[in-house]
């Protein structure tokens, strides 16, 4: 310790000019301040204004100018034997110069700060402080194994900048394979993304500050008066844990994105309408909402491709045509000009999908995109601009500028007979008039904008609309102030064709099913109405007592509705228990599927999704555990499959599908 | 012989270097060099430019890693535990290297902090007696008195094992008369095994009682001075019946003749084995006349062996 004292003393006395003239220098703000006017800025401005200017600009000089002669030119001027020539141990030579030249480095950019920081004109910010701290000494020790490198003029040369493009490489791919990927799903923004990124940021500094001091230490260690030798003991010091970092990087990373459909924790399930193909979105067990990944699936056959990055979640970002043949999506790169925003189209009846993609450049993120029936056109909302191309060429074949505001869409399809149906909420003069829901139609052939019909909401203030199979019908929930009316409308005049329900608090949940029929869900009692949509008599469920459900279901089998429940203690937000009831609409029957009621019960995956799916098929019998399992129910309901296994490997089918008359 | 000469037999070698190999690159610059100095002695190693003395220093002090062999200083290899190796070891390096910006005073000071057994009191009496400034920075000495400097730094530690490499290179001929009394008055009852590389060969002479030299990468010479100056003569004689110039030193059939040259009084040559008998021997052949034999100075030896070197490198 003596000896590390003494020559880390020995360095910052040799250099005290620099420190000196850092102090000198720090006055130099004050003295501007005091001395000129400045128009439009105040004395404490210029204090810090020209403190921080000199401070950067000492903060690179000094430690370039220290790092490069700390041990570089003591060793190329062979005065480093004056240390190896007496019984001192190379880490006291190394902690003692590295220790004095960080020393006057530092003292250096602080003394310059000094003056304007005592004047309470500088910034009392900790990344700032920090950043002082921390960049001089990462430079200091850059330098030197710059300078070591240059004055050696060994070959080593050319294995550091092998490994410095390896390395580089490596660190790059690792980043942006990491990026795109925790960029999928709109998690970007994701809380726990950004602390991943500062800890993975601070780990690969931490890493180069190691390599740096390990390489350094080497250097003075094996290298000790052979400036050739010293400088290939830091190559291989710095480069050994530097490449370690880089590889286990690329591993790491190759690792976290790298997901089959049965390794996930599936939390995100959209299906197409035939039900056939399933966007599922979800993570590997233990990264929930940290590292997602998308894989488009046929739950039947088990064939699934999977969408990098990750697709967002809501309807703007994918779609599968009706009949299943082709899916279109958006790719996001973040590192890329204009966000890199492509449109992917596949041809799902291919092969092999992905190796066939087209890639069409868009210019903004949409918020709907919907195909045509048969997939070959694509409908794109992009703010208020609305866009047609063909799936196949990416050509626009039509493009107009919605009448709606743009969050004031509540339905863009196409017809079966190719034509746009728009569905958009246009207000009142007076905000009592409540509000209109238009329906406009966009003519391919002709480009035009034809209004088709208006779907009034006198008194209201939020309208919901869901659309019935062919688009003949559409249900409206219309709330005000204190009441909601539920009515049934012409899916294409807008008229209205009767009233379904009126009351008071939140309306129900509704959703169309086979056969013409509509399921309403009064959430408070717990009663499953079924109205004919052209008329009829009304069958009333009532479902168990004791229990929340959540929306009517699922039809997963013609005529047999999956209706998700919750089972909450007075008080509590927290559910007791959630499972599925089997509903049989002919017999009015109903039949607990899953488990006792624990956590871990099944829902219904498209529990949520307010579109109808074609009844029976595929998509309508997924079903999905708290953690993320997910299975496929057979036909009948009464076996299951398993698609994904869910957070810490739950056996959906031990706790979830046990079957209970 | 030197004076207060404290050579000792017994005890283990301060210095012991086994089977050293250096190598730069595909160039062998010292191979198979086995040297043991003993406690107590003054051991000179000679060389020309390039022959790899330096390097053998450095290999000693630990500072460079031979390719094959170990050095060992006190019993201690010297790049395995450098600092164990040089705890009783002082330097004088070729090239001074004392921090530019220090004075003499601070450097009392700062190596008093670095060597174990630092005497203070020595190094003041050693300014004083050198008449070396106290307060001048060490870049701004002269040669001989950065010499001289570097030559008290070394002794004020007390060191068991004295290493001098090249220490007079440079020097004018008083500063280099200082230096080398100065050492001689180092040595005595007590005093440090001395380690010389110098090609200042009339100074050794006087206080060297081993040597070693080094030609072509291999030590040619490793032993007593008194015996080196026993056995290198210079031989002349003349010839009584001149024959073909050719013939002449083919009455040097005993001896191992480093160089033979051909006067016109006869013949001149250096030889490495010679004994009295050998001498005798020729003396007798009937047709050598007057031979006589002289003693050679180091110097004459070493250009004897160099010479040898040189032949070598021509051929």
């Amino acid at each position: 310790m003596k000896a590390v004292l003494a020559i880390a003393a020995r360095e910052v006395s040799s250099r005290r000019f620099v420190v000196l003239a850092g102090s000198a220098l720090g006055i130099v703000p004050l003295v501007l301040s005091w001395l000129t006017p400045w128009p439009g800025i105040t004395p404490a401005e210029v204090r810090a204004g020209a403190s921080l200017l000199i401070a950067g600009v000492l903060a690179l000089a000094v430690p370039v100018m220290t790092g490069s002669s700390v041990f570089g030119s003591d060793l190329s001027e062979r005065r480093i034997g004056f240390y190896f020539a007496r019984p001192v141990p190379a880490f006291s030579i190394w902690a003692g110069k590295v220790g004095g030249g960080l020393v006057v480095v530092h003292a250096a950019v602080l003394a310059s700060l000094l003056p304007a920081w005592l004047a309470g004109s500088l910034f009392r910010d900790f990344w700032m402080l920090l950043a002082i701290l921390t960049a001089p000494g990462l430079l200091f020790l850059i330098a030197n194994a710059v300078s070591t490198s240059v004055r050696s003029r060994s070959p080593w040369i050319a294995v550091d900048f092998t490994a410095g493009l390896i390395t580089s490489g490596l660190l790059w791919l690792a980043f942006r394979r990491t990026v795109l990927q925790l960029s999928g799903a709109g998690n970007l923004g994701n809380t726990r993304v950004t602390t991943f990124f500062q800890i993975a940021a601070g780990t690969a500094f931490a890493v180069l500050v190691l390599a740096l001091l390990a390489g350094s230490y080497l250097q003075t260690a094996s290298g000790r008066v052979d400036l050739a030798r010293a400088h290939r003991s830091h190559s291989i010091g710095f480069w050994g844990l530097v490449l370690t970092f880089s590889l286990f990087a690329d591993v790491s990373t190759r690792w976290l994105v790298n997901a089959s459909v049965d390794s996930l924790a599936a939390y995100w399930v959209r299906p197409g309408p035939s039900g056939t193909w399933v966007w599922v979105t979800g993570s590997l067990p233990g990264l929930r909402s940290f590292v997602p990944h998308t894989f488009l699936i046929e739950p039947e056959s088990g064939r699934n491709l999977e969408i990098r990055p990750a697709v967002f979640p809501w309807s703007g970002a994918s779609a599968i045509s009706v009949g299943g043949d082709r899916a279109v999506w958006v790719k996001v790169d973040p590192l890329t000009k204009s966000r890199g925003l492509e449109l992917v189209a596949v041809d799902l009846t291919s092969p092999d999908p992905l190796s066939g993609a087209r890639r069409f450049p868009l210019s903004g993120f949409p918020t709907r995109l919907v195909l045509s029936r048969d997939g070959a056109l694509a409908a794109l909302q992009v703010d208020e601009t609305i866009q047609v191309l063909e799936s196949a060429s990416g050509k626009i074949v039509g493009s107009f500028r919605s009448p709606f505001q743009k969050r004031s869409i509540h339905h863009i399809f196409f017809t079966d007979d190719g034509v746009l149906r728009l569905f958009g909420e246009t207000q009142g003069h007076e905000p009592s008039a409540g509000l209109d829901v238009e329906i406009l139609d966009f003519d391919l052939r002709s480009r035009s904008l034809v209004k088709r019909g208006v779907v009034h909401a006198p008194d209201a203030r939020e309208v919901w609309l869901t659309l019935g199979p062919g688009e003949t019908h559409v249900v409206l929930r219309a709330r005000g102030l204190d009441r909601y009316e539920v009515s049934l409308h012409d899916g294409v005049t807008g008229s209205s064709l009767r009233s379904l329900a009126r009351g008071e608090g939140r309306p129900p949940a509704v959703r169309f099913f086979s056969g013409d029929r509509l399921a309403l869900l009064e959430r408070g009692s717990g009663t499953l109405r079924i109205l004919p949509l052209l008329g009829g008599t009304e069958q009333r469920i009532t479902l168990r007592e004791g229990r929340s459900f959540l929306t009517p279901g699922v039809e997963a089998r013609p005529g047999a509705l999956l209706c998700p429940w919750v089972k909450r203690r007075e008080g509590s937000p927290v559910p007791e228990g959630v499972g599925t009831v089997e509903v049989d609409l002919a017999t009015g029957n109903l039949r607990d599927l899953g488990g006792p009621g624990g956590l871990e019960g099944a829902l219904p995956a498209l529990q949520f999704h307010s579109d109808m799916v074609a009844p029976g098929s595929p998509a309508t019998r997924l079903i999905q555990s708290r953690l993320g399992g997910l299975g496929l129910l057979t036909p009948d309901l009464r076996g299951e499959k398993r698609v994904c296994r869910g957070e810490e490997g739950v056996d959906t089918q031990k706790s979830s599908l046990t079957m209970n008359d | 012989m030197k004076p207060g000469s404290n050579h000792q037999e017994r005890g283990p070698n301060p210095i012991a270097i086994d089977g050293l190999l250096v190598r730069y690159g595909r160039r062998t610059v010292l191979s198979g060099i086995d040297l043991h100095v003993q406690k107590g002695s003054v051991t000179a190693l000679l060389g020309r430019n390039g022959s790899g003395k330096t390097s053998l220093v450095r290999c000693l002090l630990g500072q460079q890693k031979p390719e094959a062999g170990t050095c060992r200083i006190l019993g201690t290899d010297s790049w395995k535990d450098r600092t164990k190796a040089l705890g009783r070891v002082a330097v004088v390096p070729e090239e001074p290297d004392a921090p530019p910006e220090m004075n003499a005073l601070q450097l009392g000071r700062f190596s008093g902090r670095l060597c174990p057994g630092w005497d203070h009191g020595a190094f003041a009496a050693r300014l004083r007696q050198f008449q070396l400034p106290s307060n001048t920075a060490f870049q701004k000495l002269s040669r001989g008195q950065k010499a001289l400097l570097m030559l008290a730094l070394a002794l004020s530690s007390r060191p068991s094992v004295l290493i001098l490499d090249d220490p007079s290179l440079g020097l004018d001929a008083v500063a280099r008369q200082v230096l080398f009394e100065e050492v001689l008055g180092s040595l005595g009852e007590g005093g440090p095994t001395v380690f010389i590389t110098t090609h200042d060969l009339d100074a050794l002479e006087t206080i060297a009682d081993r040597v070693a030299v080094l030609t072509g990468g291999k030590l040619a010479l490793s032993e007593e001075m008194e015996s080196v100056k026993n056995r290198f003569r210079k031989l002349t004689y003349g010839l009584e019946r001149p024959e073909d110039p050719a013939d002449a030193g083919q009455e040097l059939d005993g001896f191992d003749a480093l160089s033979v040259k051909v006067r016109g009084w006869g013949v001149e040559a250096v030889v490495s084995n010679f004994t009295e008998e050998r001498f005798s021997r020729l003396l007798a052949l009937p047709h050598v006349v007057d031979a006589e034999t002289h003693a050679l100075s180091l110097r004459q030896v070493f250009i004897a062996l160099a010479g040898e070197e040189r032949k070598e490198d021509q051929q």
